[in-house]
């Protein structure tokens, strides 16, 4: 062999050696414990994964694990609160500031659900999966759109006027729709309008392709189906005294064959046909954080619960006009964190892992929702009569007829009354009197809709860090 | 066994050793330039097998046949054969090797002394040797100038910091790179133990320092170019011994020696003590005699026990080590085996390490050549539980009544959950801590090949592959009846064992051109151009089961209910290519430039690859003209450098932060979910970091005095922070390159040569010091960044790790209430009215370490101190012991007695104390517990005996030296803790303190 023949024998095998180790593809290294977002939604299996994840994240403690929910029962008169969490505490008194922790965090990780469903709703119909039914695309993306209609939903009630207020056009919260794609966009408040019409939307858009329901009964009411979107836009024409709509959409769930009014209280967690629609905890998979809705509804016990949320006062006066009401008696007296004997609700018993479903909708809500809107179009009526007294015999309560009322203000304000004591604890009430013009709290006039502290302030954070929401602050803080 | 293995050894040796009686030649080799001994050069006489090495002072004594010619060779210098003459002495003057002058090593190339441009610190084979110090990383500290290094732990094999001209960083790893034998290897913490009750073991601890040639810090832009994205905060490279070409040397190495905890001025309040300062305090809160001696009655005395005392121990060291070098013209070898056992001072700690390692090389012809290095280790930690457990002695020691004795009245010992056991956790730690096992092992395999072929004189082709493994296990054992073992709501689920298993491995390839181009005397030309392929691979395996029925069995199997199990793996990716060339003209002009482009996986896919540069010029002024009449000097160079690096560690930051992603956390109803969960940032890239260094290199006095002077301004932009993002994207922060830090400093290293008188006596000093300042100069909106912890803060103008507390302002007179200062200069007992303030810093300002070595004949003692100033301790383990009253009946710091309030009008140190603590006084934030961390410690002194060559020579030796050496014999401080020796955050915590320790020893070359 002559020399330069050596030279390429060695040229080249240093050179293949260095190719075959050194491939510039492998700095596009994927991680093992983990997808590149872009790489999630590749198949059908992937994108139900994705979805699930959506559902997964409006589990936790600051979505529907039940946060958002007590404040929504001890803002009002439902419920006290007594935990050690300052800033849930604050809320209680009214004084929330813009730097807590836990209503920024609350901002957030609804934000995060809300991202997860804006991606599935973006990406899911570009999937390149021969196997990926076009069914099965449509009921994902329709699911992505309810999810972020209720996240939206409740976003907007906690920090945002209700309606009730100049019509709708004080400021609502950033709706974001697109999937994040790494860029950060700045989005305005924008109004309280804006954001239910998207809200409707989405709903309306999202209907045709829901499922009506499924085989699996923790999926039946765990995943959006026909019914759960029809009941949310009736809450939502409710709120928006939209009373035609808000009770022609009650209906709709109350014709549904899957839905039923259940003959006791044993319900709960149940994953019956009580439940339209039920955010899904279990033992292995609890809201997380160490906590859940009986973490805060049930006596202090050790290192589990610990009796933040007891009845309030008011609460117990309600039932007491009508004694041996079967909703009282779903209660007991237990220690509260204050020390103090007090009384607590059983609709959320287990405080082993927390694992309690957030009963989001319930058909209960549909007879209430239709009884209310047919009597403030058509004041006291039969039907609304009857759909009461179909709670109200459930309850053991003398039932009512259409003399009872003198006026339609009286009879609406007992709808309310049995609103209350039907859905107390479950996060309806602060809304519920928000929007009917009511104090949230012994008739005072600074616990009205319109007044400054009935809504939570934007967190700080978030304004420091957003153009757009510079001096969008609410009024008050 | 060890032993018998070692004397086996020396027998078989003496045993086989036979010479013929013929003449003795004695001599000194010295070096051509300054006269200076050249130790360990090779005595070889030529056409055998038989030779000897020069000792420290470059004497040998050989025996030759007749006519026989001696070829004296030594690294650096050119081969001379000497013929020697009837006077049976020879005399020999090495002149320096032209090519090779001196070589330092600095991982991909050789640079020499004379050409070098950049700022490099050389730390050679003598100082490392024989250290009673486990790590390599604990061995340089104070021997080079401009380097702090500061252990996590003082565990044998605990992590240590390591910071090169100050921290270069703030969310990023600010540790150097380290490159073994001209590999980088990762040197972050493999061991995945930040959630186990255990402590993470250095990697470096695997190595031995016994096998390390030379280490050379590259400190500046010239140097660490070389490394690119990768060099930013300096660069260690580390080599291994070769075999030099002479007779095949063996070596055998003992040590021996004892160690005890630094506990610097710190002491427990004795029970005796503690008595009566209890009595008083309740005294003093209106307690009733007849309550205090119902809560403190004298019968206590009787079971007062020193806690603190009992969870450490005199700890036993040995080292032990074989080791054969040498070689022929054509094959070079150097293998070692050694073992070393290292107790530590805290009860049941401690890391015995076995390592292997074989360096050849063969010269197959002119042209090629190939090598291989192999180096094995395994290291076995075990540890009592991280500081701040209650279990862990540390702790342990201040969270139980000193009246408590461990003893049960029958003399078994407490487990610690029995109700009379008076401690703040159910956990008596001499009971447990020998139950409870907390091991760590490592296994690491460090390989590579490299075969080269040398086609023209201006090109060698060079191929290597290397394979660094490390498997690292770590198990933990929970006894059921101990206190973090027993399950009091489950008796049944009583004890666990958790087993982890990491496996990391790097993949390195590098195929480089070399060479250097022959234009005239007067010009010298070489370049270096090399691409190298770096991948990094982890993956962990971690499974638990609890429910164990008392037994001495501690696998997975044994447990009743299996626990939990996870996994995970991150991978990173390196692709680079470099060039560098160097040129010389005269040897008076030297000039490098380098470059370096990588690309990394860990960037974003918009800023993927990153090119760096260096430019380096020396000037050797002594070659000039105009120096040739002084006689002052007799080496004077200038040296400039400037170039940019970059800092791709992430350190403690996921490998794929720059990526979008998903992960599989969630699940819902049973069924899987994934949901975002990285943000991700396609323009993620690595810290930038611009240095400028001049330097002086000089020597004075024909070589008597010679310093090395070093001034460089680091300069780092795009620090890697999180910053703020609208949550309304789903997420709070995202990581990006914002913000912008500096270093600058001065650093010297000065040697000299005494005295040194015909009679073999010498003195010599060398003294290093490297000042460092470092301010953080942007950051995101200019907002502070919060430190690692509540007390620290980084503020644009203040160094990184800022001390933020609230300021003491001492004891009201008339209350005895704790007071801080208000914004507005006034004092609050409220430390929530109080107003934190930036108040020092944890970073030294000056470190630096002084040795004095002696030399007469045989004789050798080197003294060396070590020095750090300027940085400031939170000496939090105070909060605990010095709280007043805040853990009343417990143990006690000694200063708590020290004068604290008792009555109005007291100008007190301390507070009033009150059971359970007064008015947040023992608050972290605050200044009341920082302290100034400076001190001066005796670091080590050593002597060292060889004996005289005749007796060794009797013995069939080539030398015998035995030495006893003693470590932080003393220390000079005011700081009140265990120990002021800190890592680079200086938050003292139940710090396993250092040890001080006294060792014997003996090498023995034959």
């Amino acid at each position: 062999m002559n020399r330069k023949n050596k030279i390429w024998i060695w040229l080249l095998a240093g050179v293949t050696c260095t190719s075959m180790f050194s491939c510039s593809k492998d700095l596009q290294q994927d991680p093992e414990q983990a997808i590149p977002s872009e790489d999630v939604f590749t198949s059908g299996a992937t994108s139900l994964s994705a979805l699930y994840g959506v559902y997964s994240r409006s589990q936790r403690p600051e979505v529907f694990g039940a946060q958002p929910q007590i404040i929504a029962d001890y803002m009002a008169d439902n419920a006290n609160y007594y935990g050690a969490v300052a800033g849930l505490s604050e809320i209680n008194t009214f004084t929330a500031t813009p730097a807590s922790s836990i209503i920024s965090e609350m901002w957030r990780i609804h934000y995060d659900a809300i991202m997860g469903a804006n991606m599935v709703v973006e990406k899911v119909p570009l999937v390149q999966d021969p196997a990926f039914s076009a069914a099965d695309r449509k009921m994902y993306v329709a699911e992505g759109k309810f999810m972020r209609s209720i996240l939206y939903f409740q976003l907007l009630n906690l920090f945002s006027q209700p309606y009730q207020v100049d019509k709708g056009t004080r400021p609502g919260i950033p709706i974001v729709t697109a999937a994040f794609n790494g860029t950060i966009i700045y989005t305005e408040r924008g109004t309280v309008n804006a954001a239910h019409a998207q809200i409707e939307k989405d709903l309306l858009e999202a209907l045709p392709d829901l499922s009506a329901t499924f085989p699996d009964a923790a999926l039946a009411r765990g995943r959006a189906t026909k019914g759960a979107a029809f009941a949310l836009l009736s809450r939502l024409y409710l709120y928006r005294e939209q009373w035609d709509k808000a009770a022609q959409y009650a209906d709709s769930v109350l014709k549904s064959p899957y839905y039923k009014l259940s003959g006791d209280y044993g319900f709960y967690d149940g994953n019956t046909m009580e439940d339209v629609f039920s955010i899904q905890n279990t033992d292995t998979d609890p809201p997380g954080g160490g906590q859940g809705w009986a973490y805060y509804y049930r006596p202090t016990s050790g290192s589990s619960a610990i009796g933040a949320c007891p009845f309030a006062p008011s609460l117990i006066t309600a039932f007491s006009a009508e004694p041996n009401d079967k909703r009282f008696l779903a209660s007991d007296e237990g220690n509260a964190a204050n020390n103090e004997k007090r009384r607590f609700t059983l609709k959320f018993p287990n405080i082993g892992t927390f694992k309690d479903n957030a009963p989001l909708i319930r058909v209960t809500e549909m007879y209430l929702n239709r009884a209310e809107a047919l009597a403030s179009m058509n004041g006291v009526n039969q039907e609304s009569i009857d759909r009461m007294n179909e709670l109200r015999r459930r309850a053991g309560l003398a039932e009512w007829d259409i003399n009872t009322f003198a006026s339609t203000d009286a009879f609406i304000t007992a709808i309310l009354n049995e609103r209350r004591k039907e859905l107390c604890f479950e996060g309806h009430r602060r809304m519920d009197i928000l929007r009917r013009g009511l104090a949230l709290r012994d008739n005072d006039p600074e616990k009205k809709a319109g007044a400054e502290r009935v809504i939570l302030p934007i967190p700080q954070r978030e304004i420091d860090v957003s153009p757009a929401l510079q001096g969008q602050q609410n009024p008050g803080y | 066994m060890k032993h018998t293995l070692l004397l086996w050894l020396f027998v078989a040796i003496s045993g086989m050793t036979a010479y013929a009686q013929t003449r003795t030649i004695k001599g000194k080799v010295t070096d051509s330039k300054d006269g200076a001994a050249v130790p360990y050069a090779t005595v070889r006489i030529q056409g055998t097998n038989k030779g000897t090495a020069t000792d420290l002072s470059g004497n040998f004594s050989i025996d030759i046949s007749g006519t026989q010619t001696l070829v004296i060779s030594s690294v650096g210098f050119t081969q001379q054969t000497v013929k020697p003459d009837n006077s049976n002495t020879v005399n020999v003057s090495l002149v320096a090797d032209n090519t090779l002058t001196e070589y330092i090593a600095t991982g991909y190339i050789n640079t020499n002394r004379v050409k070098k441009v950049s700022a490099v610190a050389e730390v050679t084979a003598e100082k490392l040797a024989n250290t009673p110090l486990v790590d390599i990383n604990q061995a340089l500290q104070g021997q080079a100038a401009g380097v702090f290094v500061g252990g996590a732990s003082g565990q044998p094999g605990s992590v240590q910091n390591v910071r090169i001209r100050g921290v270069g960083s703030i969310s990023a790893s600010a540790a150097p790179l380290y490159v073994i034998d001209g590999i980088i290897v990762d040197g972050r913490d493999v061991n995945k133990s930040g959630d186990l009750a255990l402590q993470s073991n250095d990697l470096l601890a695997n190595l031995n320092p016994n096998d390390v040639e030379t280490i050379n810090i590259l400190k500046d832009a010239a140097a660490t170019a070389m490394y690119g994205s990768r060099g930013a905060n300096g660069v260690i490279v580390i080599n291994t011994k070769k075999g030099k070409t002479g007779v095949t040397t063996f070596g055998a190495r003992a040590q021996y020696g004892t160690a005890k905890p630094s506990f610097g001025k710190s002491d427990l309040l004795s029970p005796a003590a503690s008595y009566a300062y209890n009595r008083d305090v309740l005294a003093l809160n209106d307690f009733t005699p007849a309550e205090i001696d119902a809560e403190f009655p004298a019968s206590l005395l009787a079971t007062g026990f020193n806690w603190r005392d009992a969870g450490f121990r005199t700890a036993k060291m040995q080292d032990y080590g074989i080791s054969a070098s040498g070689g022929s013209e054509k094959t070079k070898l150097y293998i070692s085996a050694g073992y070393n056992d290292q107790e530590g001072t805290l009860i049941n700690s401690g890391l015995k390490r076995y390592t292997i390692i074989s360096n050849v090389s063969q010269k197959v012809n002119d042209r090629l050549d190939i090598a291989m290095n192999l180096n094995l280790s395994q290291g076995d930690a075990r540890s009592a539980m991280g500081g701040n457990y209650y279990a862990s002695p540390l702790l342990g020691a201040y969270f139980v009544s000193p009246f408590q004795s461990p003893y049960k009245p029958d003399g078994s010992l407490y487990t610690g959950l029995e109700s009379d056991f008076n401690a703040a956790s159910g956990d008596n730690f001499l009971y447990s801590v020998y139950r409870n096992d907390k091991k760590l092992s490592n296994f690491r395999g460090l390989g590579g090949a490299t075969v080269s072929y040398r086609i023209f004189d201006w090109l060698k082709v060079q191929e290597r592959v290397n394979l660094d493994m490390v498997n690292t296990e770590a198990n933990l054992f929970y006894d059921p009846t101990t206190g973090d073992g027993y399950n009091a709501a489950d008796p049944l689920k009583s004890g666990s064992v958790y087993n982890q298993n990491v496996k990391a491995s790097t993949v390195t390839n590098q195929f480089s051109l070399s060479g250097n181009f022959d234009i005239g005397e007067e010009h010298q030309l070489d370049y270096l151009a090399l691409t190298e392929y770096n991948r990094f691979k982890s993956r962990s395996f971690s499974a638990e089961g609890i429910g164990i029925i008392g037994s001495d069995l501690k696998v997975l199997d044994i447990t009743a209910t299996p626990q939990a199990v996870g996994g995970n793996a991150t991978d990173y990716t390196f692709l680079s290519y470099m060039g560098q060339l160097n040129y010389s003209f005269r040897q008076k002009y030297n000039l490098s430039v380098g470059f370096r482009t990588d690309g990394s996986s860990r960037f974003g896919a918009n800023t993927r690859y990153g090119t760096f540069f260096s430019v380096g010029a020396s000037w050797r002024l002594i070659e000039e003209e105009f120096m040739k009449s002084q006689e002052v000097f007799s080496d004077l160079k200038l040296r400039l450098s400037y170039g940019q690096t970059g800092n791709a560690d992430f350190g403690t930051i996921d490998n794929f932060v720059a990526r979008a992603l998903y992960d599989y956390g969630t699940s819902y109803n049973g069924a899987p979910g994934n949901a975002p969960n990285t943000i991700g940032n396609v323009d993620l890239t690595w810290e930038k970091n611009k240095s400028f260094n001049i330097g002086l290199d000089l020597a004075l006095l024909k070589g008597a005095i010679t310093a090395t002077i070093d001034v460089y301004q680091r300069k780092t932009d795009g620090l890697l922070l999180n910053t703020p993002v609208s949550s309304t994207s789903g997420f709070t922060t995202q990581m990006a390159n914002i913000g912008s830090l500096e270093n600058k400093g001065i650093e010297a290293l000065i040697s000299s040569k005494n005295f040194q008188d015909k009679g073999g006596f010498s003195w010599t000093t060398e003294l290093n010091i490297g000042m460092n300042r470092n301010k953080v100069t942007s950051l995101f909106m200019g907002r502070d960044v919060a430190g690692a912890n509540s007390t620290q803060l980084h503020r644009v103008g203040h160094p990184v790790q800022s001390w933020y507390l609230n300021e003491w302002a001492g004891v009201d007179p008339q209350n005895g209430d704790p007071l801080w200062y208000t914004a507005d200069g006034k004092t609050t007992n409220n430390i929530n009215l109080a107003e934190r303030r930036i108040v020092g810093n944890s970073q030294p300002k000056f470190t630096g370490g002084l040795t004095n070595t002696f030399q007469y004949k045989g004789i050798g003692v080197s003294v060396f101190f070590y020095a750090v100033t300027g940085n400031k301790i939170l000496n939090r383990t105070r909060i605990l012991g010095d709280a007043d009253g805040a853990y009343f009946g417990y143990g006690y710091d000694k200063l708590t007695a020290e004068n604290y309030w008792r009555k109005p009008g007291d100008i007190a140190d301390r507070p009033k104390p009150i059971p359970g603590g007064n008015k947040n006084a023992n608050s972290a934030l605050s200044t009341r517990y920082l302290e100034n961390g400076s001190f001066l410690r005796l670091r080590n002194i050593n002597l060292s005996y060889s004996l005289p060559a005749r007796w060794v020579k009797a013995a069939s030796f080539t030398s015998v030296k035995l030495y006893a050496q003693a470590a932080n014999l003393a220390t000079w401080t005011s700081y009140t803790g265990w120990d002021p020796e800190q890592d680079i955050s200086a938050m003292e915590f139940f710090r396993y303190p250092p040890s001080k320790s006294i060792t014997f020893g003996a090498n023995i070359n034959f």
